[in-house]
């Protein structure tokens, strides 16, 4: 039996970057180069900031591909299905009614609805999987600059290496690095 | 279209925020107060109209046998296909990569939204017993096993709008998260004077910090976000279509001659984008007038929109041309006589041949003029153009709706339909209603999108050039 | 005094009615176990437990008490095919008669908990078996009529006070008695009761007390020409089912002469095209029903109805035995074919080919002449010559009938005793003049200056059931009672008829023979007095069983009918008369009777407005019917309001075109324009006598030459039926009889060459689907041969099926909620076009559109084929209605019942049919009430139903039996036998939707 506070931190599990330090970089194409190099130094807690998605970020940082659309595809056509079965059995066992000389089992009837219900699911699954894997819900977190959602762009390394080290790593690509508060240490 | 520097803006991202959220934050202005009064006022009519018919039943709407249906189903069709224009660019376009539609097509999914929540009104008000409504939905109940009849058209109809309606819903909203985050980070460096200021900032602050679910742009989350909207965009395609296929069946499925046409899905489909586009146009040109964002919708948009517009309406005019031809093929005297009846090229008097041709004009003749770039780049052409456009279509589903059930099968049962206030008020009100939440939604939140618009100028300055 | 009217005062306070049925229940304590037991008989409940037992008890106590807490004093007797006591939920019927002065209309009321819900035609009656009008079924809702009045009023000054009416009566009798000149006023009677009463008060006033006139003029017409023609005063029997060939000449015996009911019933029964069919030719002005109906119609100028008549004599009049006779020479001397084709406006050739026909037919023929329409101001005169015609072909004692009468001591005064009585009234000579159910200042020609005349009498006594024109001009109003509360006989055509009363009086009334036995001062009360004093002339055999019998039965056959010798022509009678030598110019007016409304007598029932005109289909109206080409002449379109007016005086009435008018002619119907006689009635079209001519040789209502001009336009008439064209559809199919003699499928159209075959579906299967599931399989057969589209099966169904009145302004937007409907098309040129006809009601299809269209399943197929409908489930998409090829669906567009009904209305509707609130689509069930009924009858006695004992109301209401209803899946059943005939088609069958309703087409005899 999984207890609701499992369940929430389930879905909240994600890697908040607090603790460690916080390089803002200027442009989309650094924060591209900044990845690069993050990850070729082998820093394992790291996550990269942008106002808008960046394309080959992704790759980049070396994330994996997402799966959501795997999901979709699961989700739509289990509703479909579900769908139509449903008027199945309605229509021809618990409640057999004659209309215009129709069959009960009249499917092509049945058709619509089981396209929309398929989409239906389809379109919600997706959606909810989506706040689940990028870890959306959580109204309470901040930002790690405040200008990230606006022009801003930042790496933010959480492996408890030192500030030079950093500097080091991506030279000439960020503007300052800052040390972010975390709330347990302190 | 490519995808050349042509919709570049050229400003830091920062600036396109400042214009982007001006409307939201800053004060309204006497305008947008003027248009929300007269918006408010017709939506009350309507709803007075609404309670009216509540309390003492349908007849005061012009309705009779045989033509049981009226201007709420005109209406409802009407509107539906409104929000077709909506889908359409934020999915379809989106798949096919027409970068155009970025700076677009947030409004035009507020406009889908808005345009469906008025296009649900009608089917319930057009009930004789609305607060028995609850009929329509199927679900295991008390009375026995009774279910709803699937075979129906009509709940084809409720599933699809239902699904039409949340999906776009969720899409649009999860669209809006990035913005909404922007706005929550801006209202953070606000300064208000008064204590009233501080407070309604307060809440501000509380909803904006709900409606952006802890958005801080991650990449990790980027990357499931991305493709959620790839999934979205190829779920709402079909999606759209369908809807409109499904609408167009509680005609096509029935047996009355000018109803019963096989060709009404892609037919209505077409004349839905059609119509749809020209409200899209209709409220961009208001809009990037009113809140100067002339360098976001630029000529160039309204161009790729007219071109689309005279497409569809030579689609929609070829569907006209057939439905005539199957009609004169289908050596059916019943068929052939609705279609005479429409264009009145009878023996005798058709009492509606007027709104045929007023159909014809609208829909038929007015695109043709987007063939020349002189016309097409030419704000007020476009405008009334696209308000012609509209006044078209909703002519279409009257000669449908109309014409078609004024003379059926037995002679004896012809009649007349003769509107009242009543079904003209609701008309009137509708729009209020539409443009309520409309001129409400452009001062809430961002009418572009601006996490797109800045990937755009990315793609641009990045030396791979991305982007949709 | 009389035990009625005492019951009578109950009514208006609530204790009374508490202690009346107390004093009931303690009266008959044997009822109740009676009512179980039947039930237990019939089997209703098997297994009756306690349980179910105290029910039925607690149930059958209270019904009983209410039930005969609404019963008559007197013993009433119950037709004898029902359970003698009243039980709740079983309906009891009565039969008895309407006895008015249109006649004696047998008929059998069904009564529910002591209250009567409709009315119907007695099949078992030697005459009628079982035929009935518009008007014999509108009758329900007459006695329930809120407007009736509810108590005598007298008038002291200016205005009217309430007064019961014993104390009404003994004032009167007061009145009376000090009067010297006493006259009265009254329309026919054909109750031996009723004139015995009278005559014993007229006997000391002199014989010339009593004035007795006709405002419709029909009967007092015919009765005056056959007093000319053969010096016996009756109205004869007509027997069209003994005719191979009828003429007629005005006279609308299909719709409003004398007794349309029956005469239907006998023309119908000559409609078969596979038997001897007979053939009707009709010459008339305005398309009246039977010319609608006619194989061949002569449209002929507005009174020249008596030309036409001599015309056709002087052709058969050749090698007759008239031939050398003076009187006839000279009447029909000037009236060559060519002189009557030009005066009429018929070729000469077609009255020769009439004649020629005439004469193959001698005796197997039957000419009949006569109608409101034909009132020429000298009364009688074109029954003489049609008269004459019969007795030259020698129809007279073979198809007109004489020794047992229809109308045997007929009481009309002559017109002259009429104008002598209101030259008397102007001049101050009559003290009293007493109104028996007479309303002259509504029904008699403005010319006869009644109205100023009426207020010259110092003492009007008036006896009315609504407080109508002439009743409001009256010192004293007696308050009648409806012929459905009240004792009363009746006889006609050789058959005695005993009326019982099915109700007592809702309100403060009393019989009109109760009156009058007060009036005359005879100590009796009315029951009494026609089961002593008269029923024994009539009745054979010991009284009592006898009258016993006569009430269960609703008659008695005192004298047989049948074939009789022919009578002595009078020559001289032709002397006398006069008719037009040209033709009229200019706009001639002519008055007729409408099928609906009558001589407006009624005309206070919204269901005889709503009911639309046959013809016409406009309601809620009178109108005035032009030609095309006159409308287009005049510029007159159609929506134009117009003033027709003819020396001074004048009405307005709509517009309308009708086809098959004579130019120059004009048409306009008589019953319309009430004043005061009630909240529907009034204002309600235009009092058209106001036009008519009145001498002392009678009435003019036909060649009125007047005056037309247009006083307004975009005025709304109220009509049913906006298109008459059938654009080749094949709706309502006919074929010559020739025809069909070669080819049985005559008719029949091009489509049905290549009819759809099965669609995405493979077809459905009723005979498997019925299997336990009940074994029927519901259809209908309507024969449009037979069908004369007289709308007494609308009205009927209006009555069953608890159907809604609407008003003008919704039937003129096209809402009105009538389940059935006759359409009605004109085909071939304007001038003279051919009428059809076809009932439609829901088809039942068996791919119903509407059923797979509906999202809530609140309309949806039975196993045995019905399509039904359960109101409850419905919320009105009327999505089915848009989806109905035959759009007879109806939608409840405002709340029709509730708040909407007066007391005592709700009374009139039937307890079986639910009552449709607002926001529902309703239909035609096919009677699913009455099926289900007869189901649970034959479940109970383990039988299956028979067909004999289930009739929808359309089929029971059709006095022409065309439509059968029935098993069609049962080789037996008549239903089947019409339904596999082979000139049976289905209406739209090429949409392939299925009807299980078969439509039979119309074969027309055109010799």
């Amino acid at each position: 039996m999984v207890s609701f506070s499992e369940i929430k931190k389930g879905l909240f599990r994600y890697e908040e970057a607090v603790g460690g330090w916080v390089a803002t970089i200027k442009s989309a194409a650094d924060l591209l180069k900044a990845a690069e190099k993050v990850k070729e130094a082998g820093v394992k807690k790291f996550d990269c900031f942008s106002p808008f998605p960046i394309h080959g970020l992704e790759k980049a940082m070396g994330l994996s591909r997402s799966w959501v659309p795997f999901i979709t595809l699961i989700f739509g056509l289990s509703g479909g299905v579900i769908g139509f079965l449903l008027m199945t059995w309605i229509e021809t066992s618990d409640w057999p009614v004659l209309h215009g000389g129709k069959p009960l089992w009249a499917w092509p009837a049945f058709i619509p609805i089981t396209f929309e219900l398929t989409i239906l699911f389809g379109a919600f699954s997706t959606v909810g999987v989506t706040l689940y894997l990028g870890r959306l819900g959580k109204i309470s977190r901040k930002p790690v600059v405040n200008s990230i959602t606006s022009d801003g762009f930042a790496v933010w390394i959480g492996d408890s290496i030192g500030k030079d080290e950093i500097a080091k790593m991506l030279d000439g690509l960020y503007d300052e690095i800052i040390e972010t508060p975390d709330p347990e240490r302190s | 279209m490519s995808t050349e520097n042509v919709y570049s803006i050229g400003k830091p991202d920062g600036e396109i925020d400042n214009d982007i959220l001006r409307p939201v934050e800053s004060f309204p202005t006497k305008l947008w107060w003027i248009a929300f009064a007269l918006a408010t006022t017709a939506m009350l009519v309507m709803w007075g109209i609404i309670g009216y018919s509540f309390k003492v039943g349908l007849g005061i709407l012009g309705i009779n046998n045989p033509v049981a249906w009226g201007f709420y189903i005109i209406n409802f069709v009407f509107w539906v296909g409104i929000g077709h224009a909506g889908t359409l660019i934020s999915a379809i376009l989106y798949l096919f990569r027409q970068r155009w539609r970025t700076s677009i097509n947030r409004a035009a999914e507020a406009m889908t939204i808005f345009a469906v929540m008025t296009a649900a009104l009608f089917p319930l008000i057009h009930l004789g017993r609305p607060w028995m409504v609850f009929f329509i939905f199927p679900y295991p109940n008390e009375r026995g096993p009774i279910w709803t009849n699937f075979k129906s058209p009509l709940l084809w109809d409720v599933f699809a709008i239902g699904t039409y309606f949340s999906v776009s819903l969720v899409f649009w909203y999860m669209g809006l998260v990035p913005d909404i985050a922007t706005m929550r980070d801006r209202l953070t460096n606000m300064e208000p004077k008064t204590k009233l200021g501080k407070f309604l900032l307060g809440i501000k602050k509380i909803t904006v910090r709900i409606m952006a679910i802890g958005w801080v742009g991650s990449a990790k989350t980027w990357l499931h976000y991305e493709k959620m909207v790839m999934v979205l965009a190829a779920l709402s395609t079909p999606l759209v279509l369908s809807v409109h296929s499904i609408v167009s069946m509680d005609f096509a499925t029935s047996v009355i001659p000018g109803w019963h046409a096989t060709i009404f899905p892609p037919y209505f489909v077409a004349g839905a984008i059609y119509s749809g586009f020209a409200m899209v146009m209709t409220i961009m040109i208001i809009s990037r007038e009113v809140f100067q964002l002339k360098s976001y919708i630029t000529m160039k948009h309204l161009e790729n929109m007219a071109l689309v517009i005279l497409l569809t309406g030579m689609m929609v005019s070829f569907a006209y041309t057939i439905e005539f031809v199957v009609a004169a093929y289908s050596g059916n005297g019943v068929e052939q006589y609705v279609f005479k009846n429409r264009m009145g090229i009878l023996d005798h008097a058709s009492p509606y041949a007027w709104s045929f041709w007023i159909m014809f004009t609208c829909n038929v003749v007015s695109p043709h003029f987007m063939w020349f770039k002189k016309l097409r780049t030419n704000i007020t052409v476009l405008f009334i153009i696209s308000i012609v456009v509209n006044i078209g279509m909703w002519f279409e589903r009257y000669v449908i709706v109309v014409t078609s059930l004024h003379r059926d099968y037995l002679p004896s049962s012809w009649d007349l339909y003769i509107p009242t206030w009543a079904d003209y008020g609701v008309l009137i009100g509708a729009f209020g209603w539409f443009f309520f939440w409309y001129l409400l939604f452009v001062r809430a939140l961002p009418s572009i999108a601006i996490a797109e618009v800045k990937a755009d100028e990315a793609g641009d300055k990045l030396a791979k050039g991305f982007g949709h | 005094m009389n035990a009625n009217s005492e019951k009578g005062n109950m009514w208006r306070s609530v204790e009374a009615k508490e202690r009346q049925k107390y004093e009931v229940e303690k009266a008959s304590p044997n009822e109740f176990p009676a009512a179980v037991t039947e039930l237990i008989e019939k089997g209703f409940n098997y297994s009756l437990d306690r349980k179910k037992f105290l029910t039925i008890m607690g149930a059958s106590l209270s019904m009983a008490g209410i039930n005969c807490a609404k019963q008559p004093a007197e013993k009433i007797v119950p037709y004898v095919f029902r359970p003698p006591e009243a039980q709740p939920g079983i309906p009891v019927h009565y039969a008895t008669a309407r006895v008015n002065h249109q006649g004696v209309l047998p008929i059998l009321v069904k009564a529910r908990e002591g209250k009567p819900i409709k009315i119907d035609g007695h099949d078992e009656h030697p005459v009628s078996k079982g035929a009935m009008t518009a008007d014999g079924f509108a009758g329900i809702w007459e006695l329930y009529d809120p407007d009736r009045l509810k108590t005598s009023a007298e008038k002291t000054s200016a205005d009217f006070s309430d007064i019961d009416t014993a104390t009404a009566i003994a004032k009167a009798v007061e009145i009376v008695k000090g009067a010297s000149n006493v006259r009265v006023l009254s329309r026919a009677s054909y109750s031996p009761s009723e004139k015995k009463a009278k005559s014993s008060f007229l006997r000391a006033r002199g014989s010339r007390t009593q004035v007795v006139y006709d405002a419709g003029g029909n009967q007092a017409q015919l009765f005056a020409g056959e007093a000319k023609s053969y010096g016996s005063a009756i109205i004869p029997q007509y027997r069209f089912d003994k005719a191979d060939l009828i003429v007629s000449i005005g006279a609308d015996f299909l719709g409003t002469w004398i007794t349309p009911e029956v005469y239907t019933k006998q023309h119908s029964s000559r409609r078969n095209p596979d038997k001897n069919m007979n053939r009707l030719v009709v010459a008339e002005t305005m398309m009246s029903l039977t010319g609608a109906n006619a194989d061949t119609r002569f449209p002929i100028s507005a009174g020249t109805h008596l030309v036409f008549a001599l015309g056709l004599a002087k052709q058969l009049l050749s090698g007759s035995a008239y031939a050398n006779n003076a009187s006839v020479k000279k009447a029909v001397a000037p009236y060559t074919a060519e002189k009557t084709a030009a005066i009429t406006g018929v070729d000469a050739t077609q009255i020769k080919s009439i004649a020629k026909e005439l004469k193959k037919k001698k005796g197997k023929s039957l000419v009949v002449a006569g109608g409101t329409n034909t009132l020429d101001g000298d009364l009688g005169s074109i029954q003489v010559v049609a008269n004459l015609i019969n007795s030259i072909l020698g129809n007279d004692g073979k198809t007109i009938e004489h020794n047992v009468p229809l109308l045997e001591k007929g009481d009309f005064s002559s017109p002259a005793e009429l104008a002598k009585l209101i030259d008397d009234m102007k001049n101050g000579n009559v003290d009293v003049l007493i109104l028996d159910r007479a309303n002259p200042v509504f029904d008699l020609p403005a010319e006869s200056g009644i109205r100023e005349a009426i207020k010259n009498v110092k003492n009007v006594i008036a006896i009315a059931d609504h407080k109508d024109e002439s009743a409001s001009e009256a010192n004293l109003v007696i308050a009648a009672s409806h012929y459905l509360e009240s004792w009363n006989d009746g006889y006609s055509s050789g058959v005695y008829s005993v009326a019982q009363p099915v109700i007592r009086p809702l309100f403060d009334t009393q019989s009109v023979g109760e009156i009058w036995l007060q009036l005359a001062g005879l100590d009796s009360n009315y029951y009494n007095f026609i089961k002593d004093d008269n029923a024994g002339s009539y009745l054979t055999g010991s009284l009592n069983i006898a009258f016993e019998k006569a009430l269960s039965d609703g008659f008695f056959v005192a004298r047989r009918g049948g074939s009789s010798s022919s009578r002595k022509f009078k020559a001289g009678a032709l002397s006398s008369i006069k008719a037009p030598t040209e033709a009229n110019s200019g706009l001639t007016l002519t008055l007729y009777e409408s099928v609906q409304i009558g001589d407006g007598i009624n005309g206070n029932n919204s269901y005889r407005h709503e009911l639309p005109d046959p013809i016409t289909k406009i309601c809620w109206e009178n109108f005035v019917a032009v030609s095309k080409a006159d409308a287009q002449s005049n510029g007159w379109r159609l929506g134009d309001l117009l003033e027709v007016s003819r020396e001074g005086r004048s009405i307005k009435a709509p517009i309308y075109i009708q086809p098959g008018l004579k130019d120059g002619s004009v048409a306009l119907a008589i019953g319309y324009g009430h004043e005061s006689i009630g909240s529907v009635g009034d204002g309600v079209g235009a009092n058209a006598w106001t036009l008519a001519g009145f001498s002392k040789n009678g009435s003019t209502f036909d060649g009125l030459s007047v005056e037309i001009k247009k006083v307004e336009s975009g005025y709304r008439t109220a009509t049913t039926q906006r298109h008459h064209d059938m654009h080749g559809r094949g709706l309502v199919r006919h074929a010559p009889l020739s025809d069909y003699k070669e080819n049985p499928k005559a008719g029949s159209i091009e489509h049905d060459l290549h009819l759809p075959g099965r669609g995405l579906y493979p077809v459905h299967d009723y005979s498997i689907l019925a299997e336990g599931k009940g074994t029927y399989k519901w259809g209908m057969a309507i024969d449009l041969s037979k069908c004369t589209g007289c709308s007494a099966c609308v009205i009927s169904c209006y009555s069953e099926n608890n159907i809604p009145v609407t008003g003008k302004d919704e039937v003129w937007r096209g809402r009105e909620m009538s389940w059935m409907r006759i359409d009605r098309y004109f085909e071939g040129e304007i001038e003279n076009p051919t009428a059809h006809f076809a009932p439609v009601m829901c088809q039942h299809c068996e791919n119903a559109p509407c059923e797979n269209v509906c999202p809530t399943n609140a309309t949806q197929h039975s196993p045995e084929g019905l399509n039904d409908m359960a109101y409850n489930r419905c919320i009105g998409t009327r999505y089915c209605s848009d989806n109905c090829p035959f759009k007879v669906r109806r939608f409840n567009w405002f709340e029709q019942w509730e708040g909407k009904i007066a007391d005592p209305a709700q009374y009139a509707l039937n307890p079986d049919v639910t009552v449709r609130g607002r926001g529902v689509i309703e239909k035609c069930s096919f009677c699913v009430q009455r099926i289900n009924e007869q189901r649970q009858m034959a479940k109970s006695e383990g039988r299956k139903i028979e067909e004999k004992d289930l009739k929808t109301a359309c089929q029971q209401g059709c006095p022409a039996d065309a439509i059968v209803f029935g098993d069609i899946g049962n080789k037996e059943t008549m239903a089947r036998a019409q339904w596999d005939l082979e000139r049976g088609y289905r209406m739209l069958d090429e949409v392939n939707v299925h009807p299980r309703v078969k439509y039979l087409t119309r074969i027309i005899n055109q010799g």
